[in-house]
């Protein structure tokens, strides 16, 4: 996902609604508007807060439910008898432990991965004109069209003629194909948007073209790396199809796969209880992220990145 | 893109003479040697051999799979037999329509939600861009059980609540046994994941857009639907083409929010190309039917992105 | 049964080299090597791909076959927990390669037919007589077992059959006190159930989800109808016919007994009995463990749960039961294929089937008894097992399911969407299509 700046509630509060110091041109009726309409529109914000945020509400309340809570006819708006049992089952299964492990480690390894070369690659558009760059963009937008699904046989294929089917490494290769162009793109805005001169200026003091992309370029477009290697995170800790073909031992197996898993068995099919708290223990992670790096992207901002 | 306009580079000339073409030489290559070489690897031979695929037939399903037999050439016999299924299009039509209202009810509710965190107080900012960034981190196939749960019929939330308004009877309703109603479920759930980055994406393209040139449209007069129309769209206009085209890409491809929410048996009525394309090939071992669908999913989202891109292209090209 | 080790290699080698020449000259499902039980497994590890109902229902079988396989052949087991849904699909991406390869693997009986026309499995036949009680198999699994050419690539596992589990105090309570007959009894008892509990809007007489199409079959097949039948090489879909017509109305009036559950399938069926608004359910044996379960089920249940078979047309005519039922074979490409017959062999042998039949029906009629002994439940499927129908036995009948038709046909007579006629011909023009289709 491409964005023009990143994706922040910080971005906002920075440039913040000019509460009209200056009582002049918009009349005054516009000025008392805006305040009792703020009051309204906040309201507004309110509900849509609690619309959008039931379903995790529910899946929340749901994980600390009893089976015989979950099934009533008059849904239970709050655990009346609240338990742990679904998560201590969750948690208690060695496969649930080794399947979020291995979701850590392919995915961190797709997003680093991508971010580096993503970094390399959108320098190279974004500062460079070369024969074949427009192709090159071309290309990285196409990629994103292939839909998945189609690619799981060839790649199936390809990673078992290179013994890498059924292992971290292989799956963390194939995620790269969707990480990649969303990180080439993204990036290539940020570097645009730095402008021109701090290389020249660094280049006329003696930086070699290397020493200005890590030396200048690379410090402004921190905030951009981050967002990117956070959205990267999400594609890549939530992709399911890819995982579920090419890795094949129990507990080689992603934390979705376990969700998919467990879905279907027959005796937790009806287990909502176990399946929602798979399911949060398996969102957590990238809500933590979420939580962590929230700070450091507005803080980024707060740098002046955007500016000379 | 460039939304702001906050800071104009130096003059060209000036730009021009430090960064000669001649001093770049073969570096802008050596960037992007590793991104062409992970993409001909992991994307580019795949979709060749999908492509191969869609070009024979198999001769017996599972024995060819297993001992990698041979498949003869058969040119475009797969695709003359899928252009012929009237299924197919049905499905691609089914496809088509669900994408258009999905990517448009993302973005003007996206477009909607960025006008409003524009509007309100601090608190009210952080509340709802926390809970829209909650939202996104949730995976897919665990959303879409979660609105199964919801709309359950016997024990969903949703029956339960409806029913409670005066004159309705939801009781025991089942959303699924009409796809029309299923899928309006469905488009619940993919605008509900799409809906977080869209708008705050947007949100953040609006705090660019420099605060005297909409006063001054105010001041003259203008609405806020002219204020939108005039004013703040011509800034977003780039930001918005990426978005859709992106949103197009995605919602012409939903997969895991069909399947789950159908527990992995799409009724006939539910199936989109993607579905289509899983059942019919990966699904059933025709692999060769299946690569077919794909190729002719690309060939199909190709044409109608075909504008945005050129659009993209003459953005970057302008920098 | 042992065999000398040098003997073992000459087999295992053969076996390598077929293995290795094998090209797709040999269009018939014997494929290149077969498998015969060895002991030698020192420093070996068998992978085995079994299914999660083992893991639920008969734990202890699986241990005790493990610890007397690893004594016997020094050689240690794996064992990997798999899932119905979308299993073929794995196992076709699996097999395609050849990484990961199990040296055993569990397949549904109507799975196999495809896997054994696509020389997917190791040919057992020469070892036939080392497997115990081979020549008492119960006839549906070892038939699901064999090729078209009399070659035996699967080995018969456990079967399981349907029966009507109910509340015996909600029936009591509304004035039932033996169980039907006849079919037409149960629609009267069901409608007294019914009558009983008008009050509960939620409440199902019968719960019956509108995919349940095991269920809806037996029906089928019970009314004198099938699915379809071969004649000259080509199949001719039969639900159309005017006997299964019946039968599919039989199972159409079975569901208006049933609340919610029209576009649902039977996965969940033992968690919706064990709300305690319905009454009776069709399922396996163990479903009543399952409705009953500490924590997902109501095990305030266990005490009012009986069963009885499915009634027929007639007094002591049961609507035939789907044996249901899984094979064990060994992959052509797993590399331990002597080791993978061996586990199979343990696992299979009269020690381990004399374990499972507790819980689940024995691969042989010579354990029925110790089956049918167990309980009153027991008793009831074993009865059930005796009338049985089975799909079109040809390996184009994995398409026909993983296409849904059957569940897409019922959905739409359960849901009002269709009636039984109209379903019945669409369901027919596809299974024609699919069973018919050039291979």
């Amino acid at each position: 996902m491409s964005m023009t700046t990143l994706p922040s509630p910080a971005a906002a509060t920075e440039t913040a609604r000019p509460v009209p110091a200056r009582r002049s041109p918009p009349t005054t009726l516009g000025g008392r508007r805006r305040r009792s309409g703020t009051w309204l529109w906040n309201s507004v914000a309110v509900l849509l807060a609690v619309i959008f945020g039931f379903p995790i509400y529910w899946m929340l309340i749901t994980a600390f439910k009893t089976s015989a809570d979950i099934n009533r006819l008059v849904p239970q708006f709050w655990p009346v008898h609240p338990t742990l049992r679904a998560f201590r089952e969750v948690l208690g299964d060695p496969i649930f432990r080794d399947d979020l492990r291995n979701s850590f480690v392919i995915t961190l390894s797709a997003v680093v991965v991508s971010v580096v070369i993503g970094f390399f690659g959108a320098l190279a558009i974004a500062r460079f004109r070369f024969a074949g760059r427009r192709i090159f963009v071309v290309v990285v937008l196409l990629v994103q069209m292939i839909p998945l699904i189609a690619l799981t046989v060839p790649l199936s294929l390809l990673l078992d003629s290179y013994q890498l089917k059924n292992t971290l490494p292989g799956v963390a290769l194939t995620y790269l194909m969707f990480t990649i162009p969303f990180t080439v793109w993204t990036l290539r805005t940020f570097i645009a948007n730095i402008p021109r001169e701090l290389d020249e200026a660094a280049m006329v003091d003696g930086c070699s073209r290397w020493q200005t992309f890590y030396k200048i370029i690379l410090p402004l477009v921190a905030p951009g790396l981050i967002a990117t290697g956070v959205y990267g995170w999400i594609l890549a800790w939530n992709e399911f199809v890819f995982a579920n073909t090419l890795l094949i031992d129990n507990n080689k197996q992603t934390a979705m796969v376990y969700l998919l898993v467990f879905q279907s068995s027959p005796t937790h099919g009806a287990d909502y209880g176990g399946l929602m708290a798979a399911a949060t223990l398996t969102a957590l992670p990238v809500v933590v992220l979420f939580a962590l790096f929230q700070s450091r992207i507005s803080s980024g901002l707060t740098a002046g990145a955007v500016k000379g | 893109m460039t939304v702001s306009t906050a800071q104009r580079p130096a003059p060209r000339s000036l730009r021009r003479r430090t960064l000669s073409r001649a001093r770049a030489g073969g570096l802008p290559y050596l960037l992007v040697l590793p991104v062409v070489l992970v993409l001909l690897t992991v994307a580019g031979w795949p979709l060749l051999k999908i492509v191969l695929l869609s070009l024979q037939r198999q001769d017996s399903g599972k024995y060819a799979l297993f001992h990698g037999g041979s498949s003869s050439f058969t040119g475009l016999s797969n695709y003359v037999d899928t252009l012929t299924d009237a299924t197919f299009w049905t499905v691609a039509l089914r496809t088509v329509v669900f994408t258009a209202v999905n990517v448009a009810l993302s973005l003007v509710i996206g477009m909607a939600i960025a006008h409003l965190l524009n509007r309100v107080s601090p608190w009210a900012r952080i509340l709802l861009t926390a809970t829209l960034l909650f939202a996104w981190a949730v995976p897919s196939t665990v959303s879409t059980q979660i609105y199964y749960w919801l709309f359950a019929n016997q024990y969903g939330v949703v029956n339960y609540l409806l029913d409670k308004l005066p004159g309705v009877h939801m009781h025991g309703h089942d959303w699924f046994a009409d796809p029309h109603q299923g899928l309006a479920v469905v488009t619940l759930v993919v605008v509900w994941g799409a809906v977080p980055l869209l708008a705050i994406s947007l949100h953040a393209g609006l705090t660019q857009i420099p605060r005297e040139v909409i006063e001054a449209a105010r001041v003259d007069g203008a609405s806020a639907w002219q204020v939108f129309r005039n004013v703040t769209m011509p800034y977003l206009r780039p930001l918005v083409a990426i978005l859709a085209t992106l949103s197009i890409i995605w919602d012409f491809g939903v997969f895991n929010q069909i399947w789950f929410m159908r527990n992995g048996h799409p009724e006939p009525g539910y199936q989109t190309l993607g579905i289509y394309m899983y059942s019919n090939g990966i699904g059933s071992s025709h692999y060769n039917v299946g690569a077919t669908i794909g190729v002719l999913m690309m060939l199909g989202l190709l044409a109608v992105i075909v504008v945005y891109i050129r659009q993209l292209l003459a953005i970057g090209d302008a920098e | 049964m042992k065999r000398t080790i040098a003997g073992a290699a000459v087999v295992a080698s053969t076996v390598l080299l077929t293995a290795a020449c094998s090209s797709s000259g040999n269009s018939s499902s014997g494929g290149g090597g077969g498998a015969v039980p060895s002991t030698d497994g020192h420093g070996k590890t068998v992978t085995v791909w079994l299914q999660a109902d083992a893991q639920n229902g008969w734990p202890e079988v699986v241990n005790q076959a493990n610890q007397r396989f690893e004594q016997q052949t020094g050689a240690k087991v794996n064992v990997q927990w798999q899932q119905w849904s979308n299993y073929t699909t794995k196992l076709d991406s699996t097999f395609a390669g050849s990484t990961a390869i199990p040296d055993v693997v569990e397949l549904g009986n109507t799975q196999t037919s495809s896997y054994i026309a696509g020389g997917a499995f190791a040919d057992l036949t020469g070892a036939k007589g080392q497997f115990e009680n081979s020549s008492t198999w119960l006839q549906g699994l070892s038939e699901s077992g064999t090729s078209v050419d009399g070659k035996l690539q699967a080995i018969p596992y456990y079967a399981g059959s349907r029966v009507v589990i109910y509340r015996k105090d909600l029936w009591t309570k509304a004035g039932v006190m033996t169980p039907p007959k006849t079919l037409n009894e149960l629609y009267a008892d069901l409608d007294k159930v019914k009558a009983a509990n008008s009050g509960d809007s939620n409440f199902s007489a019968f719960y019956m989800p509108g995919k349940y199409w095991y269920a809806a079959m037996s029906f089928v097949y019970g009314a004198g109808g099938s699915i379809a039948t071969q004649s000259g090489g080509s199949w001719t879909a039969k639900l159309e016919s005017a006997q299964s017509v019946q039968g599919l109305k039989n199972w159409q009036k079975v569901t208006t007994y049933s609340v919610g559950g029209a576009t649902k399938d039977e996965a969940d069926q033992d968690a919706v009995m064990a709300q305690g608004h319905v009454a009776a359910i069709l399922g396996n044996g163990w479903e009543l463990g399952a409705v009953t379960a500490p924590d997902t089920g109501n095990p305030k249940l266990a005490k009012v749960l009986s069963t009885f078979p499915m009634p027929g047309t007639g007094a002591g005519n049961y609507t035939p039961s789907f044996p249901g039922g899984s094979d064990l074979a060994v992959p052509q490409k797993a590399s331990n294929k002597d080791l993978g017959a061996e586990w199979i062999k343990v696992f299979t042998d009269t020690k381990s089937q004399t374990m499972l039949a507790k819980y689940a029906i024995p691969n042989t009629t010579s354990l029925l008894h110790v089956y049918e002994g167990q309980s009153q439940a027991n008793q009831s499927t074993g009865e059930a097992a005796k009338k049985t129908w089975f799909v079109p036995n040809t390996p184009n009948w994995a398409n026909v399911e993983s296409a849904n038709v059957l569940q897409n046909a019922l959905e739409s007579i359960a849901t009002g969407k269709s009636s039984v006629e109209d379903a019945a011909k669409s369901a027919d023009g596809q299974i024609e299509k699919i069973l018919n289709a050039g291979s």
